[in-house]
């Protein structure tokens, strides 16, 4: 081993990089969104100084606080449907059978399509008139349950929880990459203990990808707190703020250029992604090594 | 493999700073930023790409026009509105009378005052004669852009589909129009393209039909400005009380949270028979991508029920250069646009009414237009759009609350309720 | 003796029927429940393809059905209208600059933070997972002005360098977790053969964490070619514009060409599928690597 200064170097400059590019791009425009939340800003030009009002003013706001509920369940449906869909179809791909290969890229190819492409689809799946999910209603002889489903008050949320629940491939394909470099010696070892592949799967293999999966939540749960452009094109929060984010709605406040509402906005979902981030963290004791 | 890492970033370091390098020739050339959307698919791309490429050749190795091109009036919006707020404002954009971007625009104090340049320059002044289209554009004594288009919009309806379900004529009053409703949804056709997505585009014109067309308080409603606007007045909820029935009974059951193409799709494929909407849409008629081969033959353009017609101001030409040099060169730029032949060009395509003198014997409007401006013109009550007479968050709000209307889970009087709540709170 | 054998042999005759039985039952169970997710993720793609060779009225009229005719005029359009070629090699330019500079910066970052525990360490953690929530829209004026000041508006680089930037947080979470499941007893015996730190990432993480590593280029890949709103914003000269740019070109507010613009997205998604099949092997090669090394 060589010295603690030579590490240290190594530490400092290594870290530089990403410390600068991170600090220039991320913290600098952040501190200076938060501080515009206390100022007045509905033009072009930034107003003067008005203390808390823009936060008195979100927490009597209605509209947030629906935000606020379906990211609430948005993140838990990834958490515990979205993930772990996700995790059985990395185990079972990871089994490499004949063509699994076919399937991981089949899998990952559709992140490959704009976020426009997909509402499009869905906006289409959903239909009224003409969508897939009401004509096989009708052919079935349910035809009297056929809705307007991303625009009606009941079926809006869902339809919208829909459309991304079950395209796990980005995930999928991520976990694999990991239980491909679990050493096959774990395995080999576990078969001559008469482990069963099942066995294997929830004794080793799981366990080991506690790191993987719990960084695979904080992406899906932080992604999905982000996620707005497809909302947008599909339903921009109607009907009567159903479909509501709080990404969505910050971002028609930046059109309606009450920019300050909408920063302040920005902090609440910072607030509240973070909760989740620190509780998950915590929940897969994510930053311990495995060895 | 780190050289060859290394290789691959410095090859691609020096291709990428070698290949877009524009200003090589020309070191005293002015050039000139013009954010548009009028690009891609466009009708107007065309006309701006010859427009601006006559402008560069007759002012060469002086003055060149780069078109900045953003499809998409609220890609464009944003950029422009970024750019009012960075202090880096294009040379040349299209100002918009849309008062939700105009109003920004000018309390911004990026976009240059025009007067100084008109002063100048008599002819230009005397070009420029048209006092409502000025003062459309003039903020604060500031003249801001140069009006150039002006659009009349009425309703079009599919002649066909109206004389199977027996109806001769375009209605002239409203019950005329819900009767003839009633005969054309009997057939089977939907009556109406309405949309509530996006801005609830064709659905806000029926509104500013209905309300302008109501007497002289509906009238005044449409004029009083957006931050006196009053929602729980009589003549705003029986124009909301016909919008619903429009939207429950009289449009295609995909109208809820449809986007203004399928609305458009709707009226094209003779699935609607009916569609409230400007000039700009006579090109898709005999646009073999949009419409079955014929179909403009089948349009009618009508006044509204009422005899009632939108006018409305709808872009000018301005410009936010910083420097004298620039700012000279983008008037230039601007007289350029005021030129007979150009603008005959302009008005050609998009079918919008003139905004100053010109001669207008060189415009060649598409059949439908020539026959309906001069109705337009003479029509009885001319008022803006809904766009105009309240704040922008109301527009918001319809796309959020329409839907209830439409399945009528939302009264027309709590509607307008509720609008007036959100037009407070914003 | 001869006996045993038989008995043996008899037994596990009757246990195969069942057996194979069983096996088969799983099979089909693993296939339906993969082949579910295939059609799920698959469709969208597919869709676009079809959508590509049909004509705006169709695919307003009857989104889901299959073309009619086939509208190959739509990527003549697509072609012709939008300069997509200049766009599409400012894309491979920005894209490329992008994911190798940000692999390179987030691995550094990464193997410290996972590797080292020193003051603020755990601070610069909670800073990244920060990182990966902020809406990045949000932040477009202030990123807007910053670019002015740095003088990196209206250039690839420069777009680079921000796309580099945004992508941070999220490589960096995903490294550290790859980097997390290499045995610190890997690089400890490197480090006692004499290498230094730079070296030992150089041989032994890169090699090892190669899963991670083309899994965050992938993912870089991906949202630098699908960017488009900074590029917008950002991008001022024609001969500069991305291929979202370009592609948008199809789709104005009244004016829209929906099957040149599929067409345009079919084009554009190309690159994508042949650089991950591509990338996807070299996972696959990684792996017996990282066998024999250890």
């Amino acid at each position: 081993m060589k010295t603690n200064q030579e590490q240290r170097r190594f530490i400092v400059l290594a870290l530089i990089p990403a410390v600068v590019l991170f600090g220039t791009f991320y913290i600098l425009p952040m501190l200076g969104l938060i501080a515009t939340t206390f100022f007045e800003w509905n033009t072009i030009k930034m107003g003067g100084f008005i203390g808390f009002d823009n936060y008195l003013k979100m927490f009597q706001d209605n509209v947030f606080y629906i935000a606020l509920q379906n990211n609430l369940s948005w993140s838990l449906v990834a958490m515990f449907i979205h993930i772990p869909l996700a995790l059985m179809v990395a185990l079972l791909l990871s089994k490499k059978f004949r063509g699994w290969k076919v399937l991981r890229t089949i899998y990952f190819l559709p992140h490959v399509i704009s976020v426009t492409a997909f509402a499009v689809i869905w906006m289409n799946v959903f239909n009224p008139s003409f969508g897939l999910i009401n004509s096989v209603l009708k052919m079935i002889g349910l035809g009297a349950m056929c809705r307007n489903w991303l625009y009606d008050q009941a079926t809006a949320w869902p339809a919208i929880l829909l459309t991304w629940v079950f395209h796990v491939g980005l995930y999928a394909v991520i976990i694999l990459g990991e239980i491909l470099s679990i050493p096959e010696e774990l395995f080999e070892s576990a078969e001559i203990d008469g482990a069963s592949g099942i066995k294997q799967s929830f004794h080793i293999t799981i366990p080991l990808l506690r790191n993987i999966t719990g960084t695979c939540v904080i992406l899906t749960v932080t992604g999905g707190l982000r996620y707005f452009e497809g909302l947008y094109i599909m339903t921009n929060g109607a009907p009567n703020y159903r479909t509501e984010t709080l990404a969505l709605y910050l971002y028609q406040k930046i059109q309606l250029i009450q920019y300050s509402y909408a920063n302040t906005l920005g902090v609440a979902l910072l607030a509240f992604g973070l909760l989740f981030v620190i509780t998950g963290m915590k929940l897969f004791k994510l930053g311990k090594s495995d060895w | 493999m780190k050289r060859v890492v290394l290789l691959v970033i410095v090859t691609f370091l020096m291709v990428s700073m070698i290949l877009p390098q524009t200003s090589i020739f020309g070191a005293n050339e002015v050039q000139l930023r013009f954010l548009s959307l009028q690009v891609g698919v466009h009708p107007e791309a065309p006309w701006l790409e010859k427009t601006v490429n006559d402008f560069n050749a007759l002012n060469k190795g002086k003055i060149k026009v780069i078109i900045d091109g953003v499809a998409g009036d609220q890609a464009c919006w944003e950029k422009l509105r970024t750019d009012a707020a960075a202090n880096t404002m294009p040379d040349l954009f299209t100002l918009k009378a849309d008062r939700s971007e105009f109003d920004v625009l000018a309390q911004s104090d990026r976009v240059v005052d025009l007067n100084s340049y008109l002063k100048a320059d008599a002819e230009f002044k005397k070009k420029l004669n048209d006092p409502g289209s000025l003062e459309t554009y003039t903020y604060k004594g500031k003249l801001l852009g140069v009006p150039y288009a002006k659009a009349y919009v009425g309703i079009y309806y599919n002649k066909t589909l109206f004389a199977k379900a027996g109806i001769n004529s375009f209605p002239v009053t409203w019950d005329e129009f819900f009767a003839a409703s009633d005969k054309l949804s009997k057939m089977g056709v939907a009556p109406l393209a309405l949309m509530t997505g996006e801005n609830s585009w064709t659905s806000a014109l029926m509104l500013a039909h209905l309300i302008g067309t109501s007497g002289p308080e509906g009238l005044k409603w449409l004029q009083t400005s957006p931050k006196d606007q009053k929602f729980n007045t009589p003549v705003f909820i029986n124009a909301v009380k016909k919008l619903q029935i429009m939207l429950n009974q009289y449009t295609t059951l995909d109208a809820i949270g449809a986007g203004y193409g399928v609305a458009a799709n709707n009226f094209l494929q003779g699935k609607a028979a009916m569609i409230a909407n400007g000039p700009w849409m006579i090109g898709s008629f005999s646009d073999p991508k949009s419409a079955p081969e014929g179909f403009e033959k089948k349009v009618g353009y009508a006044l509204a029920p009422g005899n009632g017609v939108i006018a409305m101001e709808n872009v000018a030409y301005a410009t936010g250069s910083k420097t004298k040099e620039k700012r000279d060169a983008a008037v230039k730029f601007l007289k350029y646009l005021t030129t007979d032949d150009v603008y005959a060009a302009y008005l050609s395509v998009g079918g919008a009414g003139p905004c100053f003198q010109t001669d207008l014997s060189k415009v060649k409007y598409p059949a439908i237009n020539q026959a309906f401006l001069p109705l337009a013109v003479k029509a009885k009550n001319q008022y803006t759009i809904v766009p105009n007479a309240v704040k922008p968050a109301v527009i918001d709000a319809l796309a959020q609350l329409l839907p209830g209307l439409a399945d009528k889970s939302l009264a027309a009087e709590q509607f307008a309720k509720q609008i007036q709540e959100i037009s407070d709170k914003n | 003796m001869n006996s045993e054998i038989f008995k043996n042999k008899v037994i596990k005759l009757e246990q195969r029927p069942k057996r194979s039985f069983s096996k088969f039952i799983i099979g089909l169970l693993r296939w339906s429940i993969l082949l579910f997710f295939a059609v799920m993720t698959a469709f969208p793609l597919i869709w676009t393809l079809f959508s590509s060779v049909k004509s705006s009225q169709e695919i307003l009229t009857s989104a889901l059905s299959l073309p009619k005719k086939l509208h190959w005029e739509n990527y003549v359009y697509a072609l012709k209208v939008t300069g997509i070629v200049q766009s599409y090699l400012n894309s491979i330019i920005v894209t490329t600059i992008s994911i190798l500079l940000n692999a390179y910066v987030s691995l550094l970052a990464a193997y410290v933070i996972a590797r080292f525990r020193f003051r603020g360490s755990a601070f610069l953690m909670t800073l990244f997972s920060i990182g990966i929530l902020i809406p990045i829209n949000s932040a477009l004026l202030p990123i807007k002005i910053i670019m002015d000041n740095l003088r990196l508006s209206n250039s690839l680089i420069g777009l680079a360098i921000l796309y580099t930037a945004i992508g941070i947080p999220i490589s960096v979470l995903i490294l550290r977790s790859f980097i997390l499941g290499i045995p610190v007893q890997v690089d400890e015996a490197a480090r006692i053969d004499g290498a230094s730190l730079w070296r030992t990432v150089w041989k032994i993480i890169i090699p090892m964490a190669r899963p991670g590593i083309v899994t965050i280029m992938i993912l870089q890949a991906i949202y630098c070619w699908n960017e488009f709103l900074y590029a917008i914003i950002l991008i001022a000269l024609p001969v500069k514009r991305t291929l979202q740019i370009a592609i948008r070109f199809f789709l104005g507010q009244f004016f829209f060409d929906y099957g040149a613009l599929f067409a345009a997205m079919t084009l554009a998604i190309i690159p994508t599928v042949v650089l991950f099949i591509i990338f996807q092997n070299s996972v696959v090669s990684s792996l017996s690597m990282g066998a024999v090394k250890q």
